[in-house]
């Protein structure tokens, strides 16, 4: 009851002071904040099915129920197709739909298309088309989605395990380091792209396959400083005051040393996540990334390069990465420097005030 | 002593220093002449460094300095900052508190040294190195020309405070400034510094502002006193005068702040702590692969003693005498061997979960208040984490009432338990772990230096504190401290470390009084007691 009411401490307000002071990082995360909520409602932007629609004075919902084209005066008992015009007609004469921003979605065949594929943006396809006919500003928020998702899962597990691993060496030290530093040399020393592109000729790689491999080795850039950050609290005095009240180990890593030990681990963290990102996109780019009609951003890069006749696709996906790991590092510098304490004015201890007993 | 020559050296005259506003030093007075020590005198937070950082523009730029400062004629708040760059380090010189820290680890000692000669002297090479050289003569430390080529962390605390010095004397001061010259050093050694200090003074017919918390010390090595508080000047006057009759309450209540009092005897006889034979010694790391293994080093020699309940044990050392060494040990917080067997229970024969079990029957006070309460937690969580663990049933009420029990029996408010330790002063976070180690009503308390991150007067009200609660709990107490005035306020019996080994032991009173080994003779005449 009493963590609850758990105010800040002054340190954090400080800090807290020194990321809003800085504008860069601030209008940086507020930007990518704002693009990853627009992102997450994806399906209700970017879809090639109305969101709810009235015919004959029913009420219908194509985006979250697969309806007959039967039931709209269609002739086979298959899945709708919303974009097709006779379907379309019906709609407009028997009632009306609320189309998405973008009637098409991450792997919408455009079969109305009257140019050749990838078509230059215009307006109905405000990014143009790739080599597939398929909308490229749809591909785009899809696979920012994407990516954004893979580097959260791929930074909260690396996050973990990492923790845990340079915790356990830190905080026990001695052969319990000894041992655990050499075996994470070695593991580190595996070439994680060679073992990749292995695993891809045997298994079609998805989006968790893809994410549990590169969880086996994202998690190793953290163990050092996690275990730095064990071995300098395992000496404080508050630890070995929790020792010698005979508090087990776990409880004194979670409840002492952890709490102190993220400060430097969060610094860290948006550098991992531009990482994954960099990492999922280079994959995609070379062809051993998420299956094909997957929306990757590596993928669109990959058809920018094929297609040098249509620089709409190369432009868009140079820009959607340039624009999103810009910010994502400019967030994260705010965010070290913020942690720093030589950014902070220096105040002289001499002139505490001191409540006297 | 040389007499007041009527030009005065240093002038201040209304000083008063503000941060951002808030004022921390308030119409500040004093004057310091040729050949005389000024002593200004104060707790923490008082405003004595801060007023002398301030009079020679050494404040951050967040602090506004305003009034009168002179130096020698030169009126201080109209100098630039090239001129102060000629005066800093020339004409006034410092010693700061920390030697450990205050000498560039990477460079040797010859070379800081020559540094401040080739800036204001303009000497180079071996014309530096010659004078370097007969500043550390000056300094009296050995070997002078080997020292040069020494690299500060291959010296000891005393000889990096007299590489300070001689730093600072290098170009002939007008006026020292001693921060606190001695605070962290042993009490033998400052007795070596502020002599050396005294005698370099009036060789070179300097005046010295030094600025402490210790009374015993300003007494001896000064000749006029400012007695600070809450950053206004008390009194000010010969040290003789102030100390005999003190005019202003709060000089009174600091020099009445010396412990004093003796703990109630113990009722009880039968022991409640013994260890046998108990050492530690710590694996020296191989230099060289292959090598064989060295010697261990020996921080604890076969140390027996014994504890009754509702006694006090002092133990008394200097810095790497072994008695933190000693607390661990019998806190089973570092590997050792002999037996420590607290009540029945041999407590050397339990590791892991077992140990732990036992562990609320003995527990630990440790010597720095602000590092040993966890800044994340609040007050109630930090004194209940204990009780929880090894109660778990007792209900959230129970809890709670004994958490609030306990906080009023060492003298604190119910309120203070959802605050953080950063919201309390050094004498409330230190009574706040007293309360974590009591809550479990231990047997023994070991405690580690309680009092030497103090100011005097809140060691005093902590000294009867303890007192009271083991009147009260019949605890027993592993005092250990370097401080012989506030051990004889609290112990029973007392026990000399040196080296790892006891030197001497028995009755406190009796031991002080006379003591038999030479190494307790020195300690004792260097701590004064009165």
């Amino acid at each position: 009851m009493y963590a609850i009411t758990s105010r800040l401490s002054p340190i954090t307000l400080r800090r807290l002071a020194a990321f809003r002071d800085n504008r860069r990082a601030r209008v940086s995360l507020w930007l990518f904040a704002v693009l990853f909520l627009i992102s997450l409602f994806a399906e209700l932007i970017a879809n090639d099915k109305p969101i709810f629609m009235q015919y004959d004075g029913q009420w219908y919902v194509p985006l979250l129920i697969d309806y007959p084209e039967t039931e709209f005066g269609g002739f086979l008992p298959t899945r709708t197709d919303y974009l097709d015009p006779f379907i379309q007609q019906q709609i407009s004469n028997h009632g009306w739909a609320l189309w998405p921003l973008i009637p098409f979605s991450y792997q919408t065949l455009d079969m109305q298309m009257t140019r050749p594929s990838p078509a230059p943006p215009d307006r109905r396809h405000w990014l143009g088309t790739d080599d597939q006919g398929r909308d490229v500003l749809a591909r785009v928020i899809y696979g920012f989605r994407l990516s954004v998702a893979f580097a959260l899962v791929l930074t909260a597990g690396s996050l973990v395990i990492g923790v845990i691993a340079g915790g356990v060496q830190g905080y026990f030290g001695g052969k319990v380091d000894l041992i655990g530093q050499r075996i994470t040399e070695v593991w580190s020393g595996l070439p994680v792209l060679f073992l990749l592109i292995i695993l891809a000729s045997f298994v079609q790689p998805g989006f968790w396959w893809l994410l549990g491999i590169m969880l086996l080795f994202s998690w190793l850039g953290l163990v050092d400083i996690v275990r730095a950050e064990f071995l300098r609290a395992r000496n404080l005095e508050y630890v070995r005051a929790a020792k010698a009240m005979g508090l087990p180990s776990h409880l004194i890593m979670w409840r002492h040393v952890l709490p102190n030990a993220m400060v430097a681990t969060l610094t860290f963290i948006p550098f991992i996540f531009t990482g994954a990102i960099g990492t999922l996109t280079a994959l995609d780019f070379l062809g051993f990334g998420l299956p094909p009609g997957a929306p990757s951003l590596g993928e669109l890069a990959a058809q920018g390069k094929n297609n040098l006749h249509a620089p709409w696709l190369g432009i868009t996906a140079f820009m959607t990465l340039a624009i999103m790991l810009s910010l994502l590092v400019f967030i994260g510098e705010g965010l070290r420097d913020a942690f720093d304490p030589r950014h902070v004015k220096q105040r002289p201890s001499t002139a505490q005030e001191t409540t006297h007993v | 002593m040389s007499e007041p020559t009527p030009q005065p050296l240093l002038t201040l005259d209304g000083l008063t220093v503000a941060f951002d506003g808030k004022v921390v030093v308030d119409d500040l007075s004093l004057s310091v002449s040729p050949g005389e020590t000024l002593a200004i005198v104060g707790e923490s937070g008082s405003g004595k460094s801060v007023s002398a950082l301030g009079a020679i523009d050494l404040l951050p730029s967040n602090a506004e300095v305003r009034g009168q400062r002179w130096l020698e004629g030169t009126d201080l708040t109209q100098l630039s900052k090239r001129d102060w760059n000629g005066i800093r380090g020339n004409r006034v010189g410092f010693i700061f508190q920390e030697p450990m820290t205050s000498l560039n680890p990477l460079h040797r000692i010859g070379k800081q040294i020559g540094e401040t000669l080739r800036l204001h002297q303009g000497l180079n090479g071996q014309a530096a190195r010659q004078r370097a050289k007969a500043l550390l003569e000056q300094v009296k430390l050995p070997r002078p020309e080997e020292l040069l080529d020494a690299w500060p962390h291959q010296l000891s605390g005393g000889q990096r405070q007299r590489v300070m010095i001689a730093m600072a004397i290098a170009n002939d001061p007008a006026l020292l400034i001693a921060d606190e010259p001695t605070t962290a050093l042993d009490v033998t050694v400052q007795q070596d510094i502020l002599a050396l200090l005294k005698e370099l003074r009036d060789r070179h017919d300097m005046g010295v502002l030094l600025i402490s918390h210790d009374l015993n010390l300003v007494r001896r090595h000064a000749d006029r006193v400012c007695v600070m508080y809450q950053g206004k000047l008390q009194e000010s006057g010969r040290v003789e005068d102030v100390f005999r009759r003190p005019q202003s309450d709060y000089t009174k209540t600091l020099i009445a702040a010396e412990p004093e009092g003796r703990p109630a005897e113990p009722s009880n006889t039968h022991s409640l702590l013994t260890t046998r034979q108990l050492r530690v010694s710590f694996a020296r790391p191989k230099t060289r692969l292959f090598q064989r293994q060295p010697p261990a080093f020996e921080a604890l020699k076969a140390t027996d003693l014994t504890l009754t309940p509702g006694e006090t044990l002092g133990i008394v050392g200097e810095s790497g005498s072994g008695k933190t060494t000693l607390a661990s040990a019998i806190m089973r917080l570092v590997a050792s061997q002999g037996d420590v067997k607290l009540g029945d229970t041999t407590l050397s024969q339990f590791t892991g979960e077992a140990l732990r079990r036992q562990r609320h029957r003995f527990q630990m006070v440790f010597q720095d208040p602000y590092g040993a309460l966890s800044p994340r937690m609040p007050v109630f969580d930090i004194i209940s984490e204990g009780l929880r663990f090894h109660f778990p049933t007792l209900s959230e009420m129970e809890v709670t009432e004994r958490v609030h029990r306990t906080l009023s029996e060492v003298g604190l408010p119910k309120s203070c338990a959802d605050r953080y330790p950063h919201e309390f002063s050094g004498g409330q976070r230190q009574r706040i772990a007293v309360a974590r180690a009591i809550i479990l009503e231990p047997e023994l308390l070991v405690l580690d230096e309680p009092t030497s991150a103090l100011d005097r007067t809140v060691q005093k009200q902590l000294v009867v504190l303890l007192r009271d609660l083991q009147a009260r709990r019949q605890l027993s107490y592993l005092f250990i401290s370097h401080d012989l005035a506030v051990v004889r306020a609290m112990a029973h019996r007392i026990m000399v470390l040196k080296d790892g080994e006891v030197i001497e032991q028995g009755n406190c009173l009796e031991v002080l009084a006379a003591p038999r080994h030479p190494y307790t003779k020195a300690l004792i005449e260097a701590a004064h007691l009165n």
